[in-house]
């Protein structure tokens, strides 16, 4: 059990700058799921936690220890691989033991951790059998399997799961999850799979080219979205973004002539331009709403249906609206917004404005 | 899932063969039958009178000792050269898989060797070896070693030895390094992760996955070591002093060329087709079941 802090982190290939500066401390016991689009260096990140890339600058801190100048077995870290890096010449048996071997952990106690490894994962059939002779599944679990038998300070995940077919995904998700908060170990998993994330993490860091955007909470960063990216990386369909203008009250935002209220003033100059935003799943349709969504194009999805459309003349957003509805292309379907739902954005800085304190 | 491709004409798929079955028999079926219906021949020098002698040829050879030496040095000499070429190239692609900086100048200087012609690589090494002039025998001399091949039969054994062994290393480097290179980087990275130094990676896990190409290179190699030397022989040696170098292959040249014993040449020959024969089959039979085909 550790916690993991990384301190002004910088990382660079060549002339190429991948992380340009992270800071983030992760607490014992804590799952801390990193999540960005590719090439938002969160391998990278990983990677250098693992002590499998050499760090630019800055500072690694596993518990107490520095860990910059370690060895990747000297870290007292376990990792999982997106391809599960099995060794393909041994038993599942042998492969969860080898780390085990290599630290010269005595026999009976070797037995014993696979054992009980291969029972919480369902191996105990397998543990003869080469990895060619399983199934995506079963591999993934030996792999989960390999890093618990080690009984290491932090889990590091290298998306774990992106080479399983949906449905497997969501049960190994679970297992994951499960299993990390019983053996209460410290995880790092690294997705760009915006579900993965919000169902696995006690807490997102969403990254975008080298820096970190926000760090909190799922439903934290679903909810307020510190940045324009965030904003737009979460949830699906994205949230509708839209130009705007900040009315002379500052507690009301000025759109092609009509008004929509704010919770409450925000701390924006009046008149200020802004980018509004505003979740698909978060616009009702209300009878002389103060947006008109003329439709265009509409799927419908059983759960749920998702007409698309614009409002005035170049706005173009989308509604996502419960159950299968009759709206067809050609409707002017009036919306409105409850107040707490529109989040403001500075279009420069692409910094959340939050109200005013 | 065996996939089967039914012709519907019956002699297609005869003469599709044909081209490699024609090649088949006239380069190997038809000369090595011509051998073993010659080595039960006696013919005098100038092919004027022919013997039936049934196997006098071969009975006439293990009575000879010049054969039996042969035998042995032929053994030595192959054992050696596959052996030491695999081991030095198989530490030589290690050592080019680890480091990253000027990592493809390392590899073409290291393949290089390869494209020099046998005859050529033996005249190389024999000018560096030369008692009176060659650069090494010289810095042996300072160094006490007396150095003369030509007189002395174990340095010119280790000479052709030196030769074969590197014009061979090359072709083992580069089938090592591919091997170890088209292991999947995440697998050494789990390993290192899981506590393997560099050396333990190497004998639990790079090696294991390497075997397919190390038993390969070994089949190879042997039969390389036993047929393609003649050339760094001929050039280094002639086979002597006193047959030191004369292996099995130099000596049915000799015998069946120079000789003109055509029979008692073609009866070495259909012995050394049997050994490398029953070698192959040996490796195939008992080395193969400890290779892993992931």
């Amino acid at each position: 059990m550790a916690e993991v802090v990384v301190e002004s982190l910088h990382k660079s290939f060549g002339a190429v700058e991948v992380l340009k500066g992270i800071d983030l401390a992760i607490a014992d016991g804590e799952m801390m799921v990193v999540l960005g689009p590719s090439g938002c260096g969160k391998s990278t990140l990983l990677r250098l936690v693992a002590g499998l890339e050499t760090v630019t600058s800055g500072e690694i801190r596993i518990g107490a220890r520095r860990v910059n100048d370690l060895e990747p077995k000297d870290r007292d870290i376990a990792m999982v691989f997106q391809n599960y890096a099995l060794y393909p010449h041994m038993t599942v048996y042998d492969n969860m033991a080898y780390g085990l071997r290599n630290r010269r952990v005595p026999r009976p106690e070797i037995e014993r951790r696979v054992q009980e490894a291969a029972r919480i994962l369902g191996l105990g059939e397998l543990l003869r059998r080469r990895p060619r002779e399983l199934s995506g599944g079963q591999r993934q679990r030996v792999a989960m399997g390999r890093a618990i038998v080690r009984e290491p300070e932090v889990f590091l995940f290298d998306e774990p799961l992106s080479n399983l077919d949906a449905k497997l995904r969501v049960q190994m998700r679970h297992e994951i999850r499960q299993l990390q908060a019983r053996l209460g170990t410290t995880g790092i998993y690294v997705t760009h799979d915006q579900v993965e994330a919000m169902t696995l993490g006690d807490r997102l860091v969403v990254m975008n080219e080298g820096r970190i955007e926000q760090v909190g909470g799922p439903l934290e960063v679903y909810e307020r979205p510190a940045s324009l990216f965030v904003a737009g990386f979460i949830g699906s369909p994205p949230m509708n973004c839209f130009p705007a203008r900040l009315g002379e009250d500052r507690a009301r935002i000025l759109l092609d002539g009509r008004s929509l209220p704010l919770a409450g003033p925000v701390a924006a100059e009046a008149g200020a331009e802004l980018v509004v935003g505003v979740r698909p799943e978060h616009l009702e349709p209300a009878d002389g709403g103060p947006l008109v969504l003329a439709v265009d194009w509409v799927e419908i999805l059983g759960a749920d249906t998702i007409a698309h459309g614009r409002i005035g003349e170049e706005v173009r957003i989308c509604v996502r609206l419960p159950g299968a509805t009759s709206i067809a292309a050609g409707d002017r379907l009036p919306l409105a917004v409850p107040p707490e739902r529109l989040h403001l954005f500075d279009p420069r800085s692409g910094r959340r404005i939050d109200e005013k304190a | 899932m065996e996939k089967r491709v039914v012709f519907r004409q019956r002699g297609l798929p005869y003469l599709l063969l044909a081209p490699q079955l024609a090649v088949t028999l006239v380069f190997f079926i038809w000369p090595a039958s011509q051998a073993l219906w010659q080595s039960m021949l006696v013919q005098d020098p100038f092919g004027l009178a022919t013997q039936f002698v049934w196997f006098d040829n071969f009975r006439a050879l293990f009575g000879n000792p010049e054969y039996t030496n042969s035998l042995r040095v032929t053994a030595v000499f192959s054992f050696a050269v596959a052996f030491s070429g695999l081991a030095i190239a198989l530490l030589l692609a290690a050592m080019a898989d680890f480091v990253i900086r000027a990592a493809t100048f390392y590899k073409t200087m290291l393949i290089w060797p390869y494209a020099v012609a046998p005859a050529i690589a033996g005249v190389l090494w024999l000018f560096m070896f030369n008692p009176a002039i060659g650069i090494i025998a010289w810095l042996l001399g300072g160094v006490g070693i007396d150095w003369n091949h030509q007189l002395d039969g174990g340095q010119a054994l280790l000479l052709v030895i030196i030769a074969a062994t590197w014009k061979q290393i090359s072709y083992n480097f580069l089938f090592f390094l591919a091997g170890m290179q088209s292991i999947p980087r995440s697998l050494i990275e789990a390993a290192a992760i899981d506590g393997a130094g560099p050396v333990k990676r190497f004998v639990t896990l790079i090696f294991p996955l390497i075997s397919p190409t190390t038993f390969f290179l070994l089949v190879v190699n042997l039969v390389y070591a036993f047929f393609d030397t003649f050339g760094i022989i001929h050039a280094v040696t002639e086979g002597g002093p006193a047959q030191a170098t004369t292996t099995l292959v130099y000596k049915v040249y000799r015998d069946g060329f120079i000789g003109l014993d055509l029979g008692g040449s073609a009866a070495q020959s259909v012995i050394l087709m049997a050994i490398v024969m029953a070698l192959t089959f040996v490796q195939f039979r008992f080395i193969e079941r400890r290779v892993q085909y992931a």
